[in-house]
C-alpha cells in the first residue's frame, strides 16, 4: 500500500524500515509503525477471529480497547498489536483460528449463535449432571483467546521504578500538558504519563486551526516542546496506567523504545495530588456487523492516515454523532478518500464549519440517518444506512464503514480513586461527582471539546493540583477560573443508543462476542442491573477491559428496560490495562537472607529451602527422611546452624518491666547464670512466641524468639510499653550474632576440647547459661538447652566468627565423627522429643493452654500488665477447646502429611507435623484436636491431601515419644 | 556529621553513630547505653553522577525532597527490605551519594539487586578507598 510519506503529522520515520514476519512471510513497516498498522500497510484487513463464533475482526480504535487486534507475537499470545511499535525480527501471527484468519474452519460457529444464548454455560448442558463434566472440559478447549506454551520463557528485561513528585498528571494531550506546565510554574516536581508514545492526545493528528496562526498539531508541538524545556516535569510516554489507590498512589507501566533497555517497566508514583486528563474514547455505534473487517472508529480510520500515512480504503462511509467526525471525513477526503456519504445520528446542532466544508466538497450529508447493517462476506463491501427512525433505508457500497456514536470519558482512574459516576443527561457522559481529595479532571473528559476550554480546564486543574500541594497562587488561579468561564462549557452529546436493529449481529462487546440479542436475553429472563447482565452474559470482561461496551452496555440495559432511573456503569477494577504478570514481577530480585554459616554449609552439601526470609540448609544428603543425620545426633554428635534465631539485648532500669508485660512467665526469677524458657501471648492469649531469656547483667537481659517472630519483636515490645514512659533499651542482635547447636551424647566431648572452660556437667548444668572463649579467642555465650532431646550446647558468637567456630567445632568432632544435621532432621528430633514449634503445632487461635504450656504462666503476676493473662484465665475452665495430643499411627511405615485434617463427620483437628521416627521404630506425630478426642487410645481418623476417600487411622498416645523422663538432655 | 563521625538520631530514645572513616575504628565507650551492631548489619554506600536514577529503581523512598538538604536520614524499604539511608549528597542532575545499611543476612542479595539495577548505569564495584577519598573530597 502507498504511503502518505509527507504529512507533518505523520509519527513514523519513512527513513526506517523495520522488518518482520507474518504468518512465516516477511514484511516490512517503518520506524513508528505499530505492529498493526505494519499490517495493514501490508494490505492484512483480517488480524484474528473472535471468541465464540470465529467471525473476522479487523482494525477499529488504534488504541487496543478491544480485543479484535489481539496477536501472537514471539510467542506471547493477546498482544495488543495497535499499541505494540513494530521491531525488526518480530514474529507475528494470528490467534483464535483453525487455518488462518482469513479462511477459519472454525468459521461455522457464526451459524450456530441460536446454541449459545446469553448465560448458556450456566443454563444448559447441566441435566443430567453426568454430561456437565464432559461438556465443560469441551467448553474449555475452545475458550480463551491465544495459546502459551507451558515452557515458554518470557525474553527481554522487566524493570520497576518508585519515582515520586508532587503533582502526577495521567494524560499528556492539550489539557494533561498544560496542567503540567500550570503546576510547574509553583516549582513543584510534575510527573506527566501520557499512554500513547508521543505527547499530543487529540490535537496531535489534527490539521483544524487552533487559532489564526496555528493547527491543532503544531500547537501540540509547541506544548510539548514547553513540556521539554521544564526541568521539573518528568515526562512517561507509551505509559498506561493500571491502578489508582488511596492517597495518590498510581501505578502504571511503561513500555520501552528500542533504545531503552527494558521490555516493559512497572511504575508505581506517590504524588500528592492528581490530575487526571485522559480524555474521550469512542462510544461503538451499535447496528447489525458492527464489528467486521473495515467498519472503525473514527480516531482510527483519521490517525491511521494522519499518524501512520495509510488510508484506511478507497470507498468510506461515515456513520458518526460528533463534530470530530464531519472533521475527520474533511480531513481524509482531502487526503484522497472517496466519501459517497456522510451519515450525522444528529439531525441538527453540527458546527456550521464542517457543514459548510462538506459543501464545498460536495460531499453528501445524510442528517438523522445512521448506519444499520454492514454487508459483505469478511470485509465491508456495502453499508445500509436508515433514518434513525428506521423509516427510510439505503444501501451504499463502500470498503470502509467509520462509524461512531459519540465519546466517552476515561474514567477509570477516577472510579478507582473512589469517585462515583453519575449520568449527565447534556454530555451523555458518565460524569464523576465526590472526587478522590487532592484529585482534579481536565480536559475533554468534562465535555468540553473546543481547543481553548480544553487548555483553560488543564492550566486550572494543575493550578489546583499545585495548590493542593501547598503553593500560593490563590490569585493565579483566579484568573484562570474566570478565563474558563469566558469559554465554550461542556457540549451536548448525542444520545443514540442503538441504530434501529433488531441485534443479532450486533455486538456490544467485542471481546466477548455478546450481542445486544444477548443483552435482552438476559433482561428478558429477569437481570435487571448492568453488573449482574455483565456477569451473565461476560460483555465487559474481556482484554479490553470494557473499553467497548462500558458506555454502552447500561445505556442499552436502561432503554430495554425502559428505565426511568439514569443508567448506571459497571465497575471497572485494576488493571485499567493488561499488562504481562512479568512486568508486575519486575527484576525480581530475591531478597532472601544468608546466615553467616551460609558458605559453610553450601560446601557441606546442604540442600537450602527458603524458609520465611532465610535461606536455610534443610537437608545433607538425598535422602529426605534424613536418617542418617536424625541418628548421628541420637547416637553421637552434630552441628546444626540456628543462627536464624531473633536474638536481643534489652538493657536499662525499666528492662525488666518490659519483659514481665510481654513474657507470660515472673521473668524477676531469672537467676544468675541460668536460662528462662518463656512463651510470649498475644492479648487473646494465643502464643505467638516462645525463646528464652537469660540475665547478662544488672538490668541487662539477652533473649532469644523464634525465627519467624524477630522481625516483628522490637514492634510487639514497645506497642506494648507504649503508654508507660519506661526507661529501657532495645537492640535487635539477630545478624550480629551466629548461633551453632552441638547435639548428642558426645557433644561435651567436642565442646570441653575447644572451650576456654570447664564444661563438664556440674559446672555447666542444663539449663544454665555461661560466658567463654573458644581457643582463647572467639568469644561465645553458651547455652545448655534440649531442644532436640539430648545433651546440647547452644553457642551465640558474633557474626564474623562463625565460620572459624564451625570449622574448629568440626575439627575437634572430626575423631567422634560429626556431621551437620539439617533444619528437617532438627524437626523430627524435637518431635520425638514432644517439643512444638510455633506454627507448626500451633496456629492463630492456639492458646497457651491447649499447647500444653501452662506451666510458663506465672497466675500472681498481675494479669492486666501481662499481655494475654486475661484472656488466658478466661480460657482455662473452657474445656471446648483443642488440645495437643501425641499420635501413633496404625500403619507405623505411613505418616501423613503435615497439616491433614481429622475427621469425623466434620473437621476435629489437625495433624501439626507426624514423621516415621527412625529413633523408636513408628511413625508418630502431634495433632491438635477437639478436647473429647484427647483422651489416650483414641482412634482418630486422618483425611490427607490428594487421599481420593481413604483414611489413615491414628491413635492418641501419651507425649513425648523419645527419653520421658528427659535424661539425656541432662546428662 | 563531624570527623567522619556520621550520628543519626533514630526515635526519642535511641541514636546510630557509624564511623565512616578508613583505619582504626574508634573504641566503643564504655558505657552500658551502647551496642556495638557492626555485625549485625550490612553496610553499603551508593556514589557518582546516577545514584538517584539507581536508587528509583529499588525503593520509593524520596531523597530528592527539595527543602531537605543532605545529610539526612530516612528508614524505609530499598529493594523491599528495610533500611536505614542517609542521603550524603545530592545534586539536581541525579548525582550524589546515600548510604545504606540493612541487616547482614540481605547483604548478598542486596548488592545483586543493586548491581542488576546499576547494570544500565555501569554501577560497579568500588573499594573502601575510592569511597574515603571521595568522602574528603565532599568535607573538604
Amino acid at each position: 500500500m502507498n504511503r502518505l510519506k509527507h504529512l507533518p503529522t505523520l509519527r513514523i520515520d519513512v527513513s526506517k524500515k523495520r522488518f518482520f514476519t507474518y504468518r512465516g512471510k516477511s514484511y516490512w513497516g517503518f520506524f513508528g509503525d505499530t505492529v498493526a498498522t505494519a499490517l495493514y500497510a501490508n494490505e492484512v484487513r483480517i488480524f484474528g477471529r473472535s471468541l465464540k463464533y470465529h467471525r473476522p475482526r479487523g482494525l477499529y480504535s488504534l488504541d487496543g480497547e478491544c480485543s479484535n487486534t489481539c496477536m501472537q507475537v514471539d510467542g506471547v499470545p493477546n498482544v495488543r498489536t495497535e499499541t505494540m511499535l513494530l521491531k525488526d525480527s518480530l514474529q507475528v501471527n494470528e490467534q483464535n483460528v483453525k487455518g488462518s484468519a482469513r479462511f477459519d474452519w472454525m468459521g461455522f460457529m457464526d451459524k450456530l449463535d441460536w446454541l449459545m444464548p446469553a448465560g448458556f454455560y450456566y443454563r444448559i448442558m447441566h441435566k443430567p449432571a453426568a454430561v456437565w463434566p464432559i461438556a465443560m472440559k469441551q467448553l474449555r478447549k475452545v475458550a480463551g483467546l491465544g495459546y502459551l506454551r507451558p515452557d515458554f520463557e518470557m525474553k527481554g528485561s522487566f524493570d520497576e521504578i518508585y519515582p515520586t513528585a508532587d503533582v502526577c498528571v495521567i494524560g499528556g494531550g492539550a489539557a494533561g500538558m498544560n496542567a503540567a506546565l500550570a503546576a510547574a510554574e509553583s516549582g513543584l516536581r510534575i510527573i506527566l504519563l501520557e499512554a500513547r508514545p508521543h505527547l499530543g492526545g487529540c490535537f496531535d493528528y489534527r490539521v483544524s486551526p487552533y487559532d489564526n496562526e496555528k493547527t491543532l498539531y503544531e500547537r501540540a508541538g509547541d506544548l510539548a516542546e514547553q513540556v521539554r524545556q521544564k526541568d521539573n516535569i518528568r515526562v512517561f510516554t507509551h505509559t498506561s496506567v493500571v491502578g489508582v489507590y488511596n492517597n495518590n498512589l498510581i501505578t502504571a507501566f511503561q513500555v520501552g523504545n528500542e533504545r531503552d533497555q527494558f521490555a516493559e517497566r512497572y511504575i508505581e508514583i506517590r504524588a500528592q495530588s492528581v490530575v487526571v486528563a485522559t480524555g474521550c474514547i469512542e462510544r461503538p455505534l451499535l447496528f447489525e456487523h458492527n464489528e467486521k473487517p473495515g467498519v472503525m472508529q473514527v480516531g482510527c480510520a483519521h490517525r491511521l492516515a494522519r499518524t501512520y500515512g495509510l488510508l484506511p480504503g478507497s470507498d468510506a462511509v461515515f456513520s458518526v454523532g460528533h463534530d470530530l467526525g464531519l472533521e475527520a471525513a474533511v480531513d481524509l477526503f482531502d487526503l484522497g478518500l472517496k466519501l459517497p456519504c456522510v451519515a450525522d445520528i444528529r439531525q441538527d446542532g453540527q458546527d456550521p464549519r464542517w457543514l459548510a466544508a462538506l459543501a464545498e466538497r460536495r460531499i453528501p450529508l445524510l442528517q438523522g440517518w445512521v448506519a444499520a447493517k454492514a454487508h459483505g462476506g469478511k470485509q465491508v463491501k456495502q453499508v445500509t444506512l436508515t433514518t434513525v427512525d428506521g423509516t427510510v433505508r439505503r444501501r451504499i457500497s463502500c470498503d470502509v464503514l467509520v462509524a461512531s456514536a459519540g465519546l466517552t470519558p476515561v474514567n477509570g482512574p477516577l472510579t478507582l480513586a473512589g469517585a462515583k459516576l453519575a449520568y449527565d443527561s447534556h454530555t451523555g457522559y458518565f460524569l464523576p461527582k465526590d472526587l478522590a481529595e487532592k484529585m482534579v479532571t481536565a480536559g475533554r473528559m468534562t465535555g468540553r471539546n473546543h481547543p481553548l476550554s480544553i487548555e483553560a480546564s488543564g492550566r486550572l486543574a494543575g493550578l489546583q493540583a499545585a495548590a493542593a500541594c501547598g503553593a500560593d497562587n490563590q490569585a493565579t488561579l483566579t484568573a484562570a477560573e474566570a478565563d474558563l468561564l469566558g469559554l465554550p462549557g461542556p457540549e451536548r452529546g448525542c444520545k443514540l443508543v442503538t441504530a434501529p436493529v433488531k441485534g443479532r449481529k450486533t455486538f456490544i462487546c467485542f471481546d466477548e462476542d455478546t450481542s445486544v440479542k444477548n443483552i435482552k436475553q438476559a433482561v428478558d429472563i429477569g437481570f435487571d442491573g448492568p453488573e449482574l447482565i455483565k456477569r451473565f452474559t461476560s460483555a465487559g470482561t474481556g482484554p479490553g477491559q470494557g473499553g467497548i461496551p462500558g458506555h454502552n452496555l447500561p445505556l442499552f440495559v436502561a432503554h430495554y428496560t425502559a428505565s426511568t432511573a439514569t443508567p448506571k456503569p459497571t465497575t471497572v477494577r485494576p488493571p485499567l490495562v493488561p499488562t504481562f504478570l512479568a512486568t508486575y514481577a519486575g527484576a525480581h530480585h530475591d531478597m532472601s537472607k544468608q546466615t553467616p554459616l551460609h558458605d559453610t554449609q553450601v560446601s557441606a552439601g546442604g540442600v537450602f529451602r527458603r524458609i520465611g526470609v532465610w535461606q536455610r540448609a534443610r537437608y545433607f544428603s538425598s535422602d529426605l527422611d534424613c536418617k542418617e543425620e536424625i541418628l548421628n545426633v541420637r547416637n553421637n554428635v552434630g552441628l546444626l546452624d540456628a543462627s536464624t534465631l531473633g536474638k536481643f539485648r534489652i538493657h536499662g532500669p525499666d528492662a525488666l518491666k518490659a519483659l514481665q508485660r510481654v513474657y507470660v512467665s515472673d521473668m524477676s526469677k531469672i537467676r544468675e547464670g541460668r536460662i528462662k524458657y518463656s512463651a510470649m501471648c498475644n492479648d487473646d492469649g494465643c502464643v505467638i512466641d516462645d525463646g528464652v531469656v537469660v540475665r547478662t547483667g544488672e538490668n541487662d537481659y539477652y533473649f532469644t524468639t523464634s525465627t519467624g517472630r524477630a522481625d516483628a519483636t522490637a514492634e510487639w515490645i514497645r506497642y506494648h510499653t507504649r503508654f508507660d514512659g519506661w526507661d529501657f533499651h532495645l537492640v535487635n542482635l539477630t545478624d550480629a550474632m551466629g548461633v551453632v547447636n552441638i547435639s548428642g551424647p558426645n557433644s561435651r566431648k567436642v565442646l570441653e576440647k575447644v572451650a576456654d572452660t570447664d564444661v563438664s556437667n556440674a559446672a555447666f548444668p542444663f539449663a544454665a547459661y555461661r560466658e567463654f572463649t573458644v581457643n582463647g579467642f572467639i568469644p561465645v555465650r553458651a547455652m545448655r538447652l534440649g531442644f532436640v532431646g539430648e545433651l546440647s550446647f547452644e553457642l551465640h558468637a558474633p557474626s564474623s566468627w562463625m565460620p572459624a567456630l564451625w570449622e574448629i567445632l568440626e575439627e575437634a568432632g572430626r575423631e567422634f565423627g560429626i556431621r551437620n544435621f539439617g533444619v528437617e532432621a532438627q524437626n523430627v528430633l524435637r518431635m520425638e522429643k514432644g517439643h512444638i514449634i510455633l506454627g507448626q503445632e500451633s496456629e492463630q487461635r492456639t492458646n497457651l493452654l491447649d499447647l500444653g504450656l501452662g506451666f510458663l504462666w506465672d497466675r500472681a503476676k498481675s494479669a492486666a500488665r501481662t499481655v494475654g493473662a486475661v484472656a488466658l484465665r478466661q480460657a482455662e475452665p473452657d474445656t471446648g477447646r483443642l488440645k495437643l495430643v501425641g499420635i501413633q499411627m496404625e500403619d507405623n511405615a505411613r505418616a501423613p502429611k503435615d497439616g491433614s485434617i481429622i475427621v469425623e463427620d466434620r473437621v476435629r483437628g489437625y495433624v501439626g507435623t507426624a514423621r516415621k521416627s527412625f529413633t523408636i521404630g513408628k511413625a508418630v506425630g502431634m495433632a491438635l484436636v477437639e478436647s473429647p478426642l484427647s483422651e489416650i487410645g483414641m482412634r482418630l481418623a486422618i483425611y490427607e491431601d490428594e487421599c481420593n476417600g481413604r483414611l489413615l487411622y491414628a491413635s492418641v498416645v501419651s507425649m513425648p515419644f523419645y527419653d520421658p523422663e528427659g535424661r539425656r538432655m541432662k546428662m | 556529621m563531624n570527623n567522619r563521625i556520621l550520628v543519626s538520631r533514630l526515635n526519642r530514645t535511641q541514636a546510630a553513630v557509624w564511623h565512616l572513616g578508613r583505619g582504626e575504628t574508634p573504641e566503643l565507650p564504655v558505657e552500658p547505653g551502647y551496642t556495638d551492631v557492626s555485625e549485625a548489619s550490612a553496610f553499603l554506600v551508593l556514589f557518582g553522577p546516577n545514584v538517584f536514577s539507581i536508587a528509583e529503581k529499588l525503593t520509593p523512598l524520596d531523597f530528592m525532597q527539595p527543602d531537605r538538604q543532605a545529610p539526612f536520614l530516612l528508614q524505609g524499604p530499598f529493594s523491599h527490605v528495610g533500611c536505614k539511608i542517609i542521603v550524603l549528597a545530592k545534586k539536581k542532575n541525579g548525582s550524589g551519594a546515600i548510604l545504606l545499611t540493612c541487616a547482614r543476612g540481605y547483604a548478598e542479595a542486596m548488592v545483586h539487586a543493586i548491581l542488576a539495577a546499576g547494570a544500565a548505569y555501569g554501577l560497579r564495584p568500588a573499594g573502601e578507598s575510592r569511597f574515603t577519598s571521595w568522602l574528603a573530597s565532599l568535607q573538604d
